[in-house]
């Protein structure tokens, strides 16, 4: 008999303190009551696109088009704000990343010499040259862009040394994007 | 046992004369008065808060609060929310409503947050919400409806309090 009153008083006190927990908090008395707000929360989706190619087409005469600032770009499609921590470019066997310049520089240098120079910022102005390194003043490293959807613009320009014979989409660098959440 | 039966009418008789005597008599044509007295307590006050107000925020963004909150007024008369007070909790602050960004524009991680209750914002603003919600009739309800934004996360989160709600609750005079 006490063995049972002894189970019954236990789940007495249990279900009592279930009920405890998740009673609605009433007053009975004018005053305040309280509510609390709960958070669940899943991690950001982290979701970032840099342009696959940056293309560069280099003519007869030695002048060099690119991709404009519309095309080349960031596309942030996180629910946060994402930044570039860092850019590198790696240059591909054989060519050469040397010190921007100019086209006349570009055609002193021998035919197949396999040289580039590239610059890369968000406008002209502030385009730095990769073969010095690029920093915060290009205004691609440590800016904000917002999340779904948010853009960052590449502006790029490069020169090469002229060619013996015609080139077709050849890869001579790897522009490395290092992106983290802002 | 007749003995008590007889004790107690006659009690019963002397308390009537008693009453009787409180009576107003007159002894004219005219005018008698009798006062209407009432003897009575105090209204019950009882009213219910939801216990938590939850707020999903999925990997996209998303944003998800409950549609069955609401406030219960178990009392006997008319009562009034006359202010919402919302504290951050767990190093978590209040923010201003984000009608352009949604808070998308914060630092990933960032404990920020801001809450709507009735399409008020509650930063900074105690009584918008409040009078939002009104007055609710004797044994009524009222349905509380809220909405969040938050900063995005860089890690899960699992049901964490973030902040507290004081709804200051009074009679509606």
């Amino acid at each position: 008999m006490k063995k049972v009153l002894s189970i019954f008083l236990a789940l007495a006190m249990v279900l009592g303190m279930s009920a405890m927990a998740f009673a609605a908090p009433s007053i009975s008395a004018e005053g305040d009551a309280n509510s609390e707000v709960k958070l669940t929360a899943e991690a950001a989706t982290f979701s970032v696109t840099v342009p696959t190619n940056l293309p560069v087409a280099v003519a007869a005469d030695g002048s060099v088009t690119c991709a404009d600032a519309a095309t080349a770009k960031i596309v942030n499609a996180s629910s946060g704000q994402v930044k570039v921590t860092a850019i590198a470019v790696n240059d591909t066997a054989p060519y050469t990343k040397v010190a921007f310049s100019d086209v006349a520089t570009f055609k002193g240098y021998q035919a197949d010499s396999h040289k580039y120079a590239l610059k890369l910022g968000t406008n002209s102005t502030v385009a730095e040259d990769a073969s010095v390194g690029l920093t915060a003043a290009s205004g691609l490293i440590g800016v904000a862009i917002n999340g779904n959807n948010g853009e960052l613009p590449i502006f790029y320009d490069a020169l090469s040394s002229a060619f013996k014979t015609a080139q077709s989409n050849v890869k001579i660098a790897d522009v490395v994007f290092t992106v983290a959440w802002f | 046992m007749k003995k008590v039966i007889s004790i107690i009418m006659a009690m019963a008789m002397v308390l009537g004369m008693g009453a009787m005597a409180f009576a107003t008599d007159i002894s004219a044509p005219g005018d008698a008065t009798s006062l209407l007295k009432l003897t009575g307590e105090a209204a019950t006050f009882s009213v219910t808060v939801p216990t938590n107000l939850p707020i999903t925020l999925a990997a996209d963004g998303t944003i998800t609060v409950s549609n069955t909150a609401s406030i219960v007024n178990n009392s006997n008369g008319a009562v009034e929310v006359t202010a919402v007070t919302v504290t951050g909790q767990n190093s978590w602050t209040q923010h201003a409503w984000d009608g352009t960004n949604a808070l998308n524009d914060q630092s990933v991680g960032a404990k920020i947050f801001a809450l709507k209750v009735q399409a008020a914002d509650t930063n900074a603003d105690t009584a918008s919400s409040a009078a939002a919600i009104g007055s609710i009739a004797a044994n009524d309800s009222v349905a509380l409806t809220y909405d969040a934004q938050i900063a995005p996360q860089k890690t899960a989160i699992a049901e964490t309090s973030i902040a507290n709600v004081v709804f200051t609750i009074g009679w509606d005079d």
